[in-house]
């Protein structure tokens, strides 16, 4: 049951981590590479406080991880989190799309028998 | 802090069709033709065979469809929530587990026919208190060719 919650817990935070434009954008950058937290918030129009608080969201839900060096801080990506739901995702869109492409078929033999009215 | 919100995952599928509306919302709630149809597309990837449609095509009505391969049985289940033909279909959808999830379809007509768009949609919230979420999530589609397998 608490194994059950806590897993519960992170998938809903890595979902909520991602309901945002700026960090979507954020996640997009570090997947190229490393990079400091003054190298994301360049493209931004917001104060580096506001990216700041983005990115602690991101690693709140294990998505970003921080590495310090001296006195600064590098950021990555760690994909993990995103397993599950890609997972999913994955199996539902190809699970549907199967199936929407059985019914077309089936549609498009009637309409060459001419038994069905379009 | 703040408890974040619930948030949902929603896989999305859009399909253009040369049929009417009416045509394409009647092939989801006429048993025969969702044996037709969803039966081969399950005896193509390997699912087994569509042995058994029964439905109930009203709001509050159920459905299940019964797979066979080797031997073994998958039943897929679930009730219509919503039924506004042909615009709008929604149905629950269980697979052999304790959550539920949900699929809504919106037919829109177009010059040839119809589009479809179809979305399920998956909330941690709505899961249930056998298996964490996270494994049913991932697992949700596998099962299918593995209970059976």
């Amino acid at each position: 049951m608490l194994q059950s919650a806590v897993s519960e817990r992170r998938l809903s935070q890595t979902l909520v981590a991602l309901s945002d434009p700026t960090r979507r954008a954020i996640v997009r950058r570090l997947a190229r590479g490393e990079a400091r937290v003054t190298e994301l918030a360049a493209p931004f129009e917001m104060s580096l406080n506001a990216v700041s608080k983005h990115i602690r969201v991101l690693e709140a839900a294990r998505l970003v991880v921080r590495r310090r060096t001296g006195r600064e801080h590098f950021l990555s990506l760690d994909i993990a989190p995103l397993a599950d739901a890609t997972a999913w995702l994955e199996a539902a869109r190809s699970f549907w799309g199967a199936r929407l492409d059985a019914l077309e078929d089936m549609l498009e033999a009637e309409n060459a028998a001419g038994g069905s009215r379009s | 802090m703040r408890e974040p919100p619930v948030s949902t995952v929603t896989a999305r599928v859009r399909r253009r069709y040369r049929a009417s509306p009416e045509r394409v919302f009647d092939s989801w709630l006429d048993p025969a033709q969702v044996e037709a149809w969803m039966g081969a597309a399950a005896r193509r990837e390997g699912m087994g065979e569509l042995v058994h449609v029964e439905l109930d095509a009203r709001v509050g009505g159920r459905f299940r469809f019964v797979y066979r391969r080797a031997g073994s049985e998958l039943v897929q289940s679930g009730s219509y929530l919503e039924l506004r033909r042909p615009r709008r279909l929604v149905f629950s959808w269980d697979i052999a587990l304790p959550h539920v999830e949900r699929v809504e379809i919106e037919i829109t007509p177009t010059a040839e026919g119809c589009e479809l768009l179809l979305e399920h949609v998956m909330d941690p919230a709505w899961r249930g208190d056998v298996s964490p979420a996270t494994a049913a999530w991932a697992s949700v589609m596998a099962r299918i060719a593995d209970a059976l397998g």
